[in-house]
């Protein structure tokens, strides 16, 4: 069995291979040159850079004045709010390290870790930050855009009635902090910086006016930090080394190109400048798949396109009809979202309820179909001989309505098939009203509108505080011109749920009587996709489709 | 000479303060509200107007920006929150200038040659052929020719960046596309202006005089030619220096074009009276400048000048 070599007095002894030995040894040498093979193949890499590019200037970096989509993004990897999203949808600690609500979920009390620093590594962060950057939104004298009144009394503050104690934001002590709400609330409102990320009072202060702006950056708490913005040209990230998950940030830094068009963003992609980049445009989106770019599936912003509809109309004569649910019925299956999707509404999927997929609120009931994805001429025709029946009229009777929209081509192109529609399905007369943006939105305020073409953004965990709030009849805007005392009643009943279970199941109801009465006329969602180079992982969409790429590696 | 320029410089203070007045009364004519928003509550609103003054008769809001301005505070952007007027168009226009003047000298030589050379092959197929060219360059508008270019030379040919600013590279497709049109212009004026001259006794006596032909061109032909052409460049260099809109945002460059239109669809009041205001003195200032060298180059002019103040 065993043999033995003689050399320069060294004894080696081997022993003797059979043939099964041999193949055994021979796998385990292929096995060896395989792993080594593999190991030398590029593999997904950590570090580099990770090249983006948005559609506008973030316009500043202040937590209580950003609103566009650009800004976000930046916020979402420089400002740790007291909750995060992880990439599973799930809401972590963020600054937080622990937290307890009561019973009806109204009162939410957060322990802040101890140890924590902005930046510079040196300044702690404490349950004063948090305070101050509440207090500091809440500040009517210097009004922020991002204000707004979910914690008890904060709207009674912000109108000079109470004093700032009174307000439902405490601090017990160094590092506990209580938020008292009106309503009851759930850990994803604790994940928007403009209230729950630290501000550091000094350093805000000192910048004055500037603050926010390129000239003086905010202090970031989050896996990265802003090195640089040139303003409408570049923002540049880099790892924050202060934070307190360095291993969380897998790119040296993110480069983010401003002011980019939708085509411009494909050129660069193409010419290899950028990583990653959402795309909405289906023929763009297959210009880059055939170039060998990977798409993520469809994802649903928070956006719902349609026709703003005024249950009070813009006249008299427009709201004795526009009132009537049998009317708004009508219009809502005249109109063929499939048709508009394919022709004039590229980028959206026709809808057939208020919740897109993906939305917690869709995900708790996501049975419901509300109306056919395509138009139903004969059903229509039977809603409006209901509609004029109740009102006592004829068709002779019915005004012209106006369909407001934004002066773009593209919004006029989708009002002039809409119009089609109406008047081929339903044999509805109307007229279209281009104007400037600022016109269209203080006309849409004014509640001086019809019928407008126009997006709204939804919320989490539903679409209740951001967009059916105007509805109420006591909303405070004539926007909608509603007063419907069951649809107001449905709509506490969601917002009042002491727990999200509950909530969802109520906002169920609320969705169903709003599509049922097409209180709106919601036409698709926002689809998108996320596009990046192959081999690339590790982003994720948070709550809003905000896009995270802290982890991306490529 | 001196009475003639404090006379030209006091018209030119008194056109800007006309121009900050009505484009302040027009501004306000224009309806909508800068603070209105979807996303911001009506109450956030209300005091946003009131933090801005917006709340005030127009009167009163008139005088505080004319208080303001003769401090040279020009206020600051209601939309990019932080940033001042002045911060705005010191960062923006110093980009949209260098573009602007890359893309002047181009288009300038380059019309300036064609024009030389379609009067000099008046009627056969160089005029012709360059004319075509010329007239190319305004029938295709630049958000078709740069969207082609970028394409072409960034993305398939790959020798010139897709977009950006900051080295000379990222400057040429934009400063192309920007010039395009003046090359039209130049060359269209630059041919009638040289074929007027070109008919003028003082040729012939140069020819007679024994000059060669490339003589008789540069020295009297295209100098004498080049009066009208002065003439159109003082609005032309205030135009092509405030930056362009369509060729800013097709190829990223941050300069003052894109403010032109944002501040007005956005009702940044300040910005667009800054803007307005920076425009109209430095148009204002090189209509000034041309007067000077039209006066250079032309003695009668001078002549006519100084007879008048006198």
């Amino acid at each position: 069995m065993f043999f033995t070599i003689r050399r320069t007095g060294c004894l080696f002894v081997l022993p003797a291979i059979n043939k099964e030995e041999k193949n055994v040894k021979k796998l385990i040498s292929l096995a060896l040159c395989l792993t080594l093979c593999l190991a030398l193949l590029p593999a997904a890499a950590e570090g580099g850079a990770v090249r983006i590019a948005f559609g506008y200037d973030p316009n500043t970096l202040d937590y209580a004045m950003t609103n566009l989509d650009t800004a976000n993004f930046i916020l979402a990897h420089i400002a740790e709010t007291l909750l995060m999203q992880n990439a599973d949808g799930e809401y972590v600690p963020g600054v937080a390290e622990s937290y307890e609500k009561s019973e009806d979920g109204r009162v939410w009390t957060f322990k802040i870790k101890e140890g924590l620093t902005y930046q510079d590594g040196q300044t702690p962060i404490t349950a004063e930050d948090l305070f101050y950057a509440a207090q500091r939104l809440l500040d009517p004298a210097a009004p922020k855009d991002n204000a707004s009144f979910g914690i008890l009394n904060s709207e009674a503050y912000y109108n000079g009635e109470v004093g700032f104690e009174e307000v439902g934001v405490k601090k017990l002590d160094e590092y506990t902090i209580e938020y008292t709400f009106t309503n009851p609330t759930y850990e994803s409102n604790f994940t928007s910086a403009s209230t729950y990320a630290p501000l550091e009072q000094a350093y805000v202060e000192a910048g004055g006016e500037i603050y926010g702006s390129s000239s003086y950056l905010p202090l970031a708490n989050g896996p990265y930090m802003v090195d640089e913005w040139l303003d409408d040209a570049s923002v540049t990230l880099v790892r924050n080394p202060a934070y307190q998950h360095p291993e969380a940030a897998k790119a040296d830094s993110i480069e983010i190109t401003l002011n980019a068009t939708a085509d411009v963003i494909v050129d660069m992609m193409l010419a290899g400048g950028l990583d990653i980049a959402s795309v909405q445009n289906p023929l763009q989106l297959q210009t880059l798949v055939d170039a060998g770019f990977v798409k993520s599936e469809e994802s649903f912003s928070s956006t719902y396109q349609g026709l703003n509809l005024r249950g009070a109309g813009r006249t008299e004569e427009t709201g004795r009809f526009l009132s009537n649910a049998n009317f708004r019925r009508a219009i809502n299956v005249a109109l063929d979202r499939e048709a508009l999707a394919a022709s004039v509404m590229t980028g959206y999927t026709p809808n057939w309820r208020l919740s897109a997929p993906g939305e917690p609120a869709y995900t708790a009931n996501p049975d419901y179909r509300a109306w056919d994805t395509t138009a139903n001429p004969a059903l229509a025709q039977q809603y409006l001989d209901a509609a004029l029946e109740e009102l006592g009229a004829t068709r002779e009777d019915i005004p012209v309505l106006q369909l407001m929209c934004y002066e773009s081509q593209g919004a006029i192109d989708a009002l002039a098939a809409i119009q089609d529609q109406l008047r081929v399905n339903l044999g509805l007369e109307t007229e279209i009203a281009p104007c400037t943006i600022q016109v269209m939105i203080s006309n849409a305020m004014s509640g001086n509108y019809d019928l407008w073409w126009g997006g709204n953004e939804a919320s989490v965990p539903d679409a209740c505080e951001s967009y059916l709030d105007g509805f109420r009849s006591n909303s405070g805007t004539p926007l909608r011109g509603y007063a419907d005392a069951e649809f107001d009643a449905l709509y506490e009943a969601a917002v009042s749920s002491p727990t999200l279970d509950e909530r969802l199941a109520n906002y169920a109801k609320l969705e169903q009587y709003f599509c049922e009465n097409a209180m709106c006329i919601i036409l698709g969602w926002d689809a998108h996709y996320i596009v990046t180079a192959e081999g690339a992982t590790g982003y994720y969409l948070m709550d809003g489709g905000r896009l995270n790429v802290s982890g991306l590696t490529k | 000479m001196g009475k003639y320029l404090l006379n030209k410089v006091l018209i030119a203070i008194a056109t800007v303060f006309v121009l900050a007045t009505a484009t302040f009364f027009l501004m306000k004519l224009i309806p909508g509200d800068p603070f209105a928003s979807l996303k911001t509550k009506a109450a956030v609103q209300e005091k946003q107007r009131e933090y801005y003054g917006l709340d005030q008769p127009v009167a009163a809001q008139y005088v505080r920006y004319l208080g303001n301005l003769l401090r040279g505070d020009l206020g600051w952007s209601l939309k990019k929150a932080g940033r001042s007027v002045v911060d705005i168009i010191r960062e923006g226009f110093p980009v949209s200038a260098r573009l602007g003047l890359t893309s002047l000298f181009f288009s300038v030589l380059t019309g300036l040659l064609f024009g030389i050379l379609c009067a000099q092959f008046r009627n056969r197929w160089p005029d012709y052929l360059l004319m075509l060219v010329a007239v190319l360059g305004i029938a295709l508008p630049s958000m078709v020719l740069g969207p082609l270019m970028r394409y072409f030379f960034g993305v398939r040919l790959k020798w010139l960046p897709v977009v950006g600013w900051g080295t000379p590279d990222k400057m040429i497709m934009p400063a192309i596309v920007l010039g395009l049109g003046t090359v039209a212009g130049e060359t269209r004026a630059m041919r009638a202006s040289m074929l007027g001259v070109m008919t003028q006794d003082y040729i012939t006596t140069a020819r007679a005089k024994g000059l060669n032909r490339a003589q008789v061109v540069l020295r009297h032909e295209v100098k004498n030619s080049l009066v009208p052409i002065v003439t159109g460049l003082g609005p032309g260099i205030a135009g092509i220096m405030m930056g362009s809109f369509v060729v800013e945002s097709m190829f990223l460059i941050p300069g003052l074009g894109r403010y032109f239109v944002d501040s007005i669809t956005n009702l940044d009041y300040p910005l667009i009276m800054g803007l307005t205001i920076f425009y109209g003195a430095f148009l204002v200032t090189m209509n000034l400048l041309v007067d000077v060298v039209y006066g250079l180059l032309d003695p009668r002019i001078r002549e006519s000048g100084r007879k008048k103040v006198k």
